[in-house]
């Protein structure tokens, strides 16, 4: 899957997923991708982070499912019937992630992808891999493997802040 | 080998049915020794080693027939009474199996050399069958009295009296040892012609004798034969079998292979028709869908309507999949009783060899585990269990010395604990000394003096697993342990497992195999928490009941109820995980409570709904959801729905941590 990804990369061009979530425009890598299906059935799990949803059947495998408007504090969703969790794999695990609604599949030139900047976006930036500029719309590319890993992420930014000052120091 | 060609169809049943009766036979046999009075045993055996012979007949194996008849015709002496049941017998009988093991491998790998062992072990049982026909082989023991004059006269007077009796196999003392010297006492392995009963009224017309006894050493004879010697009124020994090997303190020394291979498993696996019916059905259902597909092609609707009748049949064949998948993977899990059933048999050879008595207890057979599991696991655990009897337990004279009981005691356990299978083999013998092994460890260099400084006693204790280490003789000698502990934990390490070992010096050792419960299957009793559907494994559910709210006190931060004459803190899941699972109370009605055991004292937790009971396939929660106290995990109910499995010692635990802080 990586390997994939670096090798559009070379030709300068990747494949997305783009989808809404509380009015702006976000979008993961393609290979990363399993399926996109309608909100079923979830089952709650007790003591969890708030976003977590809980977890559901997918044939036959239990996946935790993440509502992505409150992982990154966007407030919640109104209840319609364009809601769908996007299924995506990282590694051995399989999660899903509920947006607003997914509505194409693009290919861009990865010239379009800029680095991440505070300024023009509501998602911590620590969540995004870019923005890329597709008129008339911005489009927020995905961090995946910060998104997913909660648990870790108060120790990763720990750990970047002390690397960074021991870089500063050198 | 077969007179005609066999289908493999009829081959593979033939094959199936064969390692079936021989390992009723084994089971029999071993049973046999400690049990040898029990009717129903022997034609228990007798039954299995003549369905086998027929099998073979009809198959057209003519030497696994031959063999089976001798065997049948042994077994046949022994049901009727006219045989006694002798170790020597136990152990020949057991080589056959052995061989007709080996014989029905050959067969299935088409290896014609395989059966060349089974006229050997044939003859041998047809010499033990001729045994009977000239007498049988006792074995005697004479003693005169303290006080008599000129003793060794009574003795040789006794070993006319024997010589006469038949062949006179081996005395102790011999005629020319008894005129150099006094002796007192006597042995003779006698073959009988005449009955012993009738000997040993001559003997005991014999003056100044103290104590007659005999007992049938193999093939005891005629109508005596189940008559295991008796005292002639002189002394209170009365001859019995005797266990083989006798005492033999140089065995702990040597590392002999006691044991074979703990063996493959069947390559078939017996499948419930129930579960068959319930995969055909679910077959059914996909070739419903199948031809719902088929009908969607031609078809001819608007798009929003082939997509809502696309998105039904999608949903309904995850769902027959999901079904489909499960009961393929329940197919697969079998009970470890198909691996331990393998291991009372290697204990006792392996026992029998070193000359140590050991009492083998195995509990926990009835635990499932994927068979791919279980074929990993067989090897290491035969090798703990050869461990347990060779080194871990201490030769009877030890033990004797150290004031336990000269039975060891080898115990082979497996149980269900928060999320993993256990497997335990655990030994009362002498216990591993770290110090020992760090003595050898330092000496071997696996460790520098340094180091050893701060190596805790279990970090010493893992170095027993350490690649290389364990392979040592003389290390092994002198920590007490054998050989191959590092292939051990490696076997077990494949299957995502962990080896570890707790240890006293002087009191035992158990070795503990802790395997992952990603394909376990559990007993659930399912009930309903705020809507939900949880499942509790019934391995940790006492029983459920009902209670009024006006039952419940408190008493130091516990709401306890009283369930018959014990008092036991009662949980409120809201409590635990959240209001959301709160159980609603009303004054009125009274309310479903589980009590659980976990620890040493029980649990009660309060549920809205019981539900039932089921089985269920344990799932892992993804670590996004992270630890949840109390919960081991999900399950996939049979409307598709997930419930979570309650952890009933995760949530015990943190009941208690929450009352005490």
């Amino acid at each position: 899957m990586q390997a994939h990804g670096e090798g559009a990369a070379q030709t300068g061009q990747r494949q997305l997923v783009l989808f809404h979530l509380a009015g702006e425009v976000y979008a993961v890598d393609i290979h990363q991708v399993r399926e996109i299906i309608r909100v079923p059935q979830i089952t709650r799990v007790p003591r969890t982070p708030d976003f977590v949803e809980g977890v559901i059947n997918l044939r036959g495998n239990v996946i935790p499912v993440l509502d992505l408007r409150k992982r990154f504090g966007l407030g919640e969703g109104e209840d319609s019937n364009d809601r769908r969790i996007i299924v995506v794999e990282m590694g051995e695990r399989t999660i899903g992630m509920i947006v607003d609604a997914v509505s194409e599949v693009l290919r861009i030139d990865e010239s379009l992808i800029d680095p991440p900047s505070p300024y023009i976006v509501s998602v911590n930036t620590l969540y995004i891999e870019g923005i890329a500029r597709l008129e008339p719309d911005l489009v927020i590319l995905l961090n995946l493997e910060k998104v997913l890993t909660e648990d870790e992420k108060e120790r990763l930014e720990t750990m970047e802040l002390e690397e960074g000052e021991a870089n500063a120091g050198v | 080998m077969p007179g005609f060609e066999l289908t493999d169809e009829e081959l593979r049943v033939f094959l199936q049915e064969a390692s079936e009766q021989l390992e009723i036979l084994e089971q029999g046999l071993l049973r046999f020794e400690k049990d040898a009075r029990n009717p129903a045993l022997v034609q228990e055996i007798f039954r299995a080693a003549h369905t086998l012979k027929g099998g073979a007949g009809a198959a057209g194996f003519q030497e696994i027939e031959r063999l089976t008849h001798v065997l049948e015709s042994l077994l046949d002496e022994v049901r009727s009474g006219r045989r006694a049941v002798t170790v020597p017998l136990i152990d020949r009988m057991l080589e056959a199996v052995d061989a007709l093991r080996q014989a029905l491998v050959a067969i299935e790998n088409d290896d014609a050399e395989g059966s060349a062992g089974l006229a050997a072990v044939r003859s041998r049982l047809e010499q033990l069958l001729a045994e009977e026909e000239q007498g049988c082989l006792v074995e005697w023991k004479v003693r005169v009295r303290e006080d008599a004059p000129m003793p060794s006269i009574r003795l040789y007077q006794a070993q006319l009296i024997l010589e006469e009796a038949g062949v006179l196999r081996e005395v102790h003392p011999t005629a020319e040892m008894l005129e150099a010297e006094e002796h007192r006492e006597m042995t003779a392995l006698v073959l009988h012609e005449k009955p012993p009963e009738e000997v040993e009224a001559q003997l005991a017309a014999l003056e100044d004798l103290e104590q007659v006894a005999w007992s049938p050493v193999s093939g005891g004879g005629g109508s005596a034969a189940d008559q295991a010697g008796e005292q002639t009124g002189f002394g209170p020994e009365a001859g019995r079998i005797q266990p083989a090997g006798g005492v033999n303190g140089g065995a702990e020394e040597e590392q002999q292979p006691v044991l074979g291979n703990a063996g493959a498993l069947s390559q078939t696996v017996r499948v419930d028709v129930a579960l068959l019916d319930r995969l055909m059905n679910l077959v059914g259902e996909l070739v419903t869908d199948r031809t719902r597909l088929q009908r969607l092609v031609s078809l001819d609707a608007d798009a929003a309507a082939l997509q809502e009748e696309l998105e039904e049949v999608s949903s309904h064949l995850s769902r027959i999949t999901t079904d489909l998948q499960e009961s393929i993977m329940r197919a697969r899990m079998i009970p470890l009783s198909t691996l331990f059933r393998k291991f009372p048999r290697l204990i006792r050879d392996a026992s029998h060899q070193l000359g140590k008595e050991v009492d083998f207890a195995v509990s926990g057979e009835e635990t499932e585990l994927d068979r791919s599991v279980i074929e990993q696991i067989g090897d290491p655990l035969m090798h703990l269990l050869r461990n347990a009897v060779d080194h871990g337990l201490e030769g009877p004279e030890e033990r004797l010395r150290k004031g336990k009981p000269v039975t060891g005691r080898v115990s082979l356990t497996a149980y269900h604990q928060e999320n993993h299978i256990f497997i335990e083999v655990s030994d009362d013998g002498r216990g591993i000394d770290p110090q020992k092994v760090l003595d050898a460890a330092l000496e071997r260099g696996f460790v520098t003096h340094d180091a050893a400084q701060n190596l805790s006693e279990s970090e010493i204790l893992e170095l027993l697993m350490a690649p290389g280490f364990s392979t040592a003789q003389e290390v092994s000698a002198l920590s007490g342990r054998g050989v191959g502990l590092d292939v051990v934990r490696r076997n077990i390490e494949r299957v995502n497992g962990q080896l570890s070992v707790e240890t006293r010096v002087g009191e035992g050792t158990t070795w503990r195999i802790k395997l992952p419960l990603t394909l376990a299957i559990v007993q659930a009793l399912l009930v309903e928490l705020g809507g939900d559907v949880f499942a509790i494994p019934i391995s940790n559910v006492i029983e459920a009941l009902r209670r009024w709210k006006g039952e419940v006190e408190a008493a130091h931060g516990w709401h306890l109820i009283r369930v018959r004459d014990q008092v036991m803190p009662l949980i409120d899941p809201g409590d635990m995980w959240g209001d959301a699972y709160r159980v609603a109370w009303p004054e009125g009605k009274p309310m479903p409570v589980v009590v659980l055991q976990a620890g040493l004292a029980p649990m009660a937790l309060l549920v809205d709904r019981l539900l039932g009971e089921q089985e269920v396939v344990i799932k892992q929660l993804d670590p996004i959801v992270g630890d949840v106290p109390g919960i081991s995990g999900a399950s996939i109910l049979g409307d598709g729905s997930v419930a979570l499995i309650v952890d009933v010692v995760g949530l015990t635990k943190e009941v208690r941590r929450r009352v005490t802080h």
